[in-house]
């Protein structure tokens, strides 16, 4: 049934320009795997090796024990649905998705039965008939997605499926194919450049940067546990805060030595990374031992419906946006703009990576 | 709310065919000359093709069907469009898919190579051809020396010399529509066939052909049409033993001063003209239409 992918050591460049270098990644067999990134980070050419439609300088891509980069595309079993869905316009719904049939040469009620299938998992039965320009952005995504599965390949690829859609019909069909994917159990790995997508659908979050891949966790993990300053940039909105040089001074430190020890020693530039919703407002003056705290002044309050971010103004100028839900006894905790605010990070909040930039 | 509500609306209006505002008329002026420079002449060859002596008469319709040369004239042209723009098909087919696959820059380079014999005078080409098909030219030399023929080949005043030269002045015609219906379908269409389970040759000719059939239908009815009116061509690389329509309304003309035979001929060529516009039209379906 499903499949697990072995990726050693691929490499590929344009010129000058490293698209992948020595990506190395194991994928489960039934895992759920987002490759998020950039533009330009390799996450779509990464993608496309594994299809077959790039091809990369060096490296192996394994399908359970089989090396398949020297497979043609054809013959490596694998669905894709394509950013702009791909649908044949001169067929019909059913044809679209009775072709990867055809070319397997089941016919008849067999082939028949499995397009009505395929047509019932994405919810679009009784469409069979419909034209390709007939149908909506959603419907035509469902069309894509029934083309892939119906083949049974052993693994699907998607290349950002739903960034045609707009929010509220990507946020739904999100939760249709994370069904999708318990349904069916199959090897996914999607390609995405909206973090929240890729927290949302994944078992695993593979974050890419200039052709490497640097961190691969759980969503949990990769959100409260960036390794690097860029992970913790790329995804959510955060705040940094140097624990080293001349920012200290605007930093109250009342952490535990454990916390110290385990974070902060051993790292040459430690740099504070605060996610807008951990931070707490705290009376003038509190300082109890187990958090980060810090004086600031109450800049721009912007209201979002059920969010409100507020920018703080450190003493030496540097803005901390932090985020607060819109019940009316939150809203009542936040001071006017102009007032000073005292802001404090418990530990296990708290996430210090190395300052790799200079 | 307003705004949401007002879209559709507006939208709806667009769709429809506003009349001309009085201050706008004089920019239909040279639609206007244009109809009457092309139409007028037209019809007045038009109702020329029914007169004989100064009264209504069919005398040349009814000459066309009873003298036979007439008939081979027509088949003769009906036969010349047909092979030239059978092989122009087969020729450009091909050689507009490698350079669609190209990468802009040689995409480029081979488009002007498509395009400079389109720039160069059509006569000059011609007689280009002329120098090189007949029976001491370049061609004949080449291969009696190679000694892949052992007679020089009956090229140049000839069906088949005609028919060399026409498919080389009407690739062009083919391959630019061609070219750019082409660059227009989207590579992934391919694709997804092969990702789908087809070998490169079933996503070439299931999906990616179906899709450029537009363009080819375009291309080949022009090359098509141009070819049934072609006169400079036939007549010089034919040397006499090739006679298409538009040869015999010009010896209707000049030799005869039979101009409501050579009307006749005309409204005949337009006629077959309108005719494959209209078929081509019916064969592409329409949601493939550009």
């Amino acid at each position: 049934m499903a499949s697990s992918i072995t990726i050693r050591g691929l490499s590929k460049s344009y010129g000058a320009f490293a698209a992948l270098s020595d990506v190395s990644i194991d994928i489960p067999a039934g895992q759920f795997i987002t490759l998020l990134g950039p533009s330009g980070s390799g996450k779509t050419t990464l993608l496309m090796s594994i299809a077959g439609f790039s091809h990369p300088d060096r490296g192996s891509i394994r399908i359970d024990d089989q090396e398949i980069l020297d497979l043609e595309p054809n013959k490596r079993d694998i669905g894709v649905v394509f950013q702009n869905y791909a649908l044949f316009p001169h067929m019909s719904v059913e044809e679209n998705i009775a072709y990867p049939l055809k070319l397997r040469k089941i016919a008849g009620a067999q082939r028949d039965a499995r397009v009505k299938r395929a047509l019932q998992a994405v919810q679009m039965d009784g469409y069979g008939a419909r034209r390709i320009h007939e149908l909506s952005g959603g419907q035509r995504q469902r069309i894509a997605v029934a083309r892939a599965i119906v083949f049974e390949p052993r693994i699907i690829l998607m290349d950002e499926p739903l960034s045609a859609l707009d929010k509220k019909l990507r946020e739904e069909m999100q939760i249709e194919l994370k069904h999708l994917h318990q349904s069916l159990g199959r090897t996914i790995v999607y390609v995405t450049h909206d973090q929240k997508e890729a927290l949302t659908l994944a078992d695993q979050v593979v974050v890419m940067d200039r052709g490497r891949i640097v961190q691969k966790d759980s969503p949990r993990d990769i959100y409260e546990q960036p390794k690097t300053r860029f992970v913790a940039d790329f995804i959510g909105n955060s705040n940094f805060l140097p624990l080293h040089g001349a920012g200290t001074g605007t930093i109250d430190a009342q952490v535990s030595d454990a916390f110290r020890r385990q974070h902060m020693q051993g790292r040459q530039r430690p740099l504070l990374v605060i996610r807008p919703e951990k931070l707490e407002i705290v009376p003038a003056g509190f300082r109890e031992p187990g958090s980060f705290y810090v004086d600031a002044t109450v800049g721009e309050i912007l209201f979002q419906g059920d969010l409100v971010i507020v920018f703080a103004r450190l003493p030496n100028g540097q803005m901390v946006r932090l985020q607060r839900g819109t019940r009316r006894t939150t809203l009542a905790t936040i001071p006017p703009e102009g007032s000073p605010i005292r802001l404090a990070l418990h530990e296990e909040d708290a996430i210090v990576v190395e300052d790799d930039r200079p | 709310m307003g705004t949401v509500a007002a879209r559709p609306a507006a939208l709806a209006e667009a769709r429809q065919v506003q009349p001309l505002k009085p201050r706008y008329w004089p920019f239909a002026l040279p639609a206007v000359l244009v109809t009457l420079v092309v139409l007028l002449p037209f019809l007045w060859l038009a109702i020329l093709s029914f007169f004989e002596a100064g009264a209504f008469s069919l005398v040349h319709y009814e000459r066309m069907l009873e003298n036979a040369s007439y008939a081979s004239i027509l088949s003769d042209t009906l036969l010349l469009s047909l092979l030239v723009t059978g092989i122009v098909v087969a020729l450009g087919i091909p050689t507009t898919y490698v350079i669609v696959r190209q990468p802009p820059m040689v995409a480029t380079i081979m488009l002007a190579c498509v395009a400079i014999p389109f720039w160069t005078s059509l006569l000059v080409r011609t007689y280009a051809w002329m120098v090189l098909l007949q029976r001491k030219g370049l061609i004949n030399t080449w291969l009696l020396e190679l000694g892949v023929i052992d007679r020089p080949l009956r090229m140049a005043n000839s069906f088949s010399g005609t028919t060399i030269g026409m498919v080389h002045i009407m690739l062009p015609f083919f391959i630019f529509p061609l070219y750019s219906a082409m660059r227009q379908i989207d590579p992934d269409m391919v694709k997804a066939a092969r990702s789908l389970g087809a070998s490169s040759a079933r996503a070439f000719w299931g999906i990616f052909l179906p899709l450029a059939m537009p363009g080819i239908m375009a291309g080949a009815l022009l090359s098509f049409v141009l070819c049934l009116g072609f006169y400079v061509t036939p007549q010089l690389l034919g040397g006499g033993n090739v006679t298409t329509i538009s040869m015999k309304i010009q010896q209707n003309v000049t030799m005869y001063s039979e101009w409501g035979a050579s009307s006749a001929l005309g409204v005949v060529l337009l006629v077959l003209v309108l005719a494959c516009f209209l078929a081509t039209q019916w064969m592409v379906p329409r949601r493939l239409r550009s």
